[in-house]
């Protein structure tokens, strides 16, 4: 079988805590094993839940690419993402209190697709995005709308992750600037 | 019981820490089915066998483990920095990323200028010293693209446009002074002007009608570079048009002034956001200097922003100490020593606060008709503001910064199985870099 992948991670300005409640909520209550259409329902709601609040999202990155062997190896990437370096943080960012000084919050997820399969070529095309449109908000409203159409038989593998993972925990302008973060871009609109 | 996999997904790993918050799952059925497939190709691959250990290595890891990733696939490297710009694109591993311009050039420009660039710019009597790089930049096409690179390649001639600054004005202004008392009674001096890129040109352009331009600009422009080339590139079109003219009215016979930019040796920190674009200057050794002078040239004149740029950077002492060998003495202005004079406009007085007079007097006593008198003799004093007693001396300590093994390379990203360049190792863009940090 031959891969392609799609990932996207969307970094959001946190005015309140509750985006990452209700998206670790949805993670969390994610089952070990789930069905396609669980996984499909999962997904929409995830879906529902950025679409809602893109307008408060300041960074980005969205990946697809069609080669089996670096699709491969993506996927292992972006699963080292929550497994290792990440989510990492020993204590809080900052102060670890409350402060006046802004939040953020990263939501990740990856797909293994099958190569072939008719939902994952259309996402293929629609992926085919100019060079000045690659990271406007727009482009991220469609690929996620995109998304829905995707057929959970022909994704190999998932991950899903949201940093942080508590609240308090959020990430500082400062943790933007470290360099496992430089791969964002800004959105633009 | 059926050996039909379960339909649906199943996690293998989670984390719930404070930090983060996610899972893994995979697809049964397809797990299932690849889990076949690749046994049949690790089989495949054994028969196969004489490719190569790394490949087979890669291959088995990478299919038959089912956890995929192998760090081992890939290998690290540094590599010349303008030999990677030329093979693989001048924007090599920032594709897409624009170039950050200041100033500003309201004149009319026509981007074809740009194609003819590089012949405005060839010297007439001096070409056998031009260091043409930086001109071919705009123009130049890769041959290959890094094998991850997915932003197609856009010539930096697209990029380009003339630009200039309230600095470069001012030492166009300073630069007119220059050459006015280079102009009478001096015997015949090569300037060398080590200033930041643009503002060397800006010296270039202002002595132009007497002294012939010779670029020894030896990089390109990157989008991350430690040298800003770039801007060196807009001023060379923002007086483009009066290099030209001035080629065509310079009397044969002229002296060379040697454009250098100042920010060559530039130090940096941050390789993950730094492209080192830098080089060492390659000035000519006094034999190719005296010949291509026909053995005219009397003493250098080294032409610096302030004296706190004195004493000469660490690529030229050693040629220098060489002119002073052979009896070409060198001596240093800095710029700021013409000021406003009395009536209007700039004069050598010898700087800010000096209580020299102004003008050609003042000048030649300093440094004589040939570089023979004034300071010369008393040695460049640290910290001195009087660079008129500025002559070259031998450096007791090797340049740390020439000298250091990974000066002017960057660092790549191989497949180990195919030896394919994938990339800048700090492209952030790059599988191999997606969790890194």
């Amino acid at each position: 079988m031959d891969h392609k992948i799609f990932a996207m991670e969307l970094c959001f300005r946190m005015p309140d805590t509750s985006l990452s409640r209700r998206l670790r909520e949805v993670v969390r209550a994610h089952p070990k094993q789930v069905s396609f259409q669980e996984k499909w329902e999962m997904y929409r709601t995830v879906r529902g839940l950025l679409l809602d609040n893109l307008e408060d999202a300041v960074k980005g990155c969205w990946d697809f690419f069609d080669e089996d062997g670096k699709a491969q190896t993506d996927f292992q990437m972006w699963c080292d993402g929550l497994f290792t370096q990440e989510g990492a943080r020993a204590v809080p960012s900052g102060s670890g209190h409350a402060t006046s000084d802004p939040r953020y919050m990263t939501f990740t997820m990856a797909f293994l697709l099958q190569a072939g399969a008719p939902s994952v070529e259309t996402l293929s095309e629609r992926c085919t995005v100019p060079e000045h449109d690659l990271w406007r908000r727009a482009t991220f409203k469609r690929l996620l709308e995109q998304l829905g159409y995707l057929n959970f038989g022909s994704v190999k593998g998932d991950v899903i992750y949201v940093i942080p993972g508590a609240d308090g925990w959020g990430l500082t302008g400062s943790d933007l600037l470290l360099e496992k973060f430089h791969y964002f871009r800004d959105i633009v609109d | 019981m059926s050996d039909e996999p379960v339909k649906g997904f199943e996690s293998d790993r989670a984390v719930d820490s404070d930090g983060v918050v996610g899972a893994r799952w995979w697809n049964n059925s397809l797990i299932a089915a690849d889990k076949s497939a690749s046994r049949r190709g690790c089989l495949k691959t054994l028969v196969i066998g004489a490719a190569s250990v790394a490949a087979f290595k890669v291959v088995c890891v990478d299919s038959c483990s089912g956890d995929g990733y192998d760090p081992d696939a890939y290998t690290y490297a540094n590599i010349g920095s303008l030999d990677l710009q030329r093979k693989y694109g001048w924007e090599f591993g920032a594709a897409g990323e624009a170039l950050v311009f200041d100033g500003t050039a309201n004149a009319p420009f026509d981007p074809a200028a740009i194609a003819a660039l590089e012949q405005d710019l060839s010297p007439r009597t001096y070409a056998a010293l031009h260091v043409p790089t930086l001109l071919q930049s705009p123009n130049a096409t890769p041959t290959e693209r890094p094998a991850e690179e997915t932003v197609a390649f856009e010539p930096l001639a697209g990029k380009l446009r003339p630009i200039s600054t309230a600095g470069m004005d001012l030492v166009y202004k300073r630069g007119e002074a220059l050459a006015k008392l280079l102009s009478e009674g001096v015997a015949p001096v090569a300037v060398v002007a080590d200033l930041r890129g643009s503002l060397s040109v800006a010296l270039a352009a202002a002595l132009a009608d007497a002294f012939e331009p010779v670029l020894l600009l030896d990089n390109w422009p990157h989008p991350q570079g430690v040298v800003a080339s770039h801007m060196t590139l807009a001023a060379l079109l923002y007086y483009q048009p009066l290099f030209v003219k001035a080629k065509a009215a310079r009397a044969p016979g002229a002296m060379p002034v040697f454009v250098l930019d100042r920010e060559r040796l530039s130090p940096y920190i941050d390789a993950s956001a730094k492209f080192d674009n830098r080089y060492a200057a390659r000035m000519p050794s006094p034999a190719a200097l005296q010949a291509a002078t026909g053995g005219e040239l009397k003493w250098v004149m080294y032409v610096v922003d302030a004296a706190r740029d004195l004493p000469e950077q660490d690529d030229l002492n050693d040629m220098f100490l060489a002119y002073v060998a052979a009896g070409v003495p060198v001596r240093a202005i800095s710029l700021d020593m013409f000021t406003e004079v009395a009536g209007g406009g700039l004069g050598y007085t010898g700087g800010i606060g000096s209580l020299k007079p102004s003008g050609r007097e003042t000048f030649l006593a300093d440094y004589g008709a040939g570089g023979e008198v004034g300071g010369i003799g008393q040695g460049y004093l640290s910290g001195s503001t009087m660079p008129e007693r500025y002559t070259p001396t031998a450096r007791t300590h090797p340049s740390h910064v020439i000298g250091a093994s990974d000066f002017a390379t960057t660092a790549v990203v191989m497949s180990a199985s195919s030896g394919a360049l994938l990339g800048s190792r700090y492209d952030r863009r790059g599988s191999w870099n997606r969790t890194g940090g």
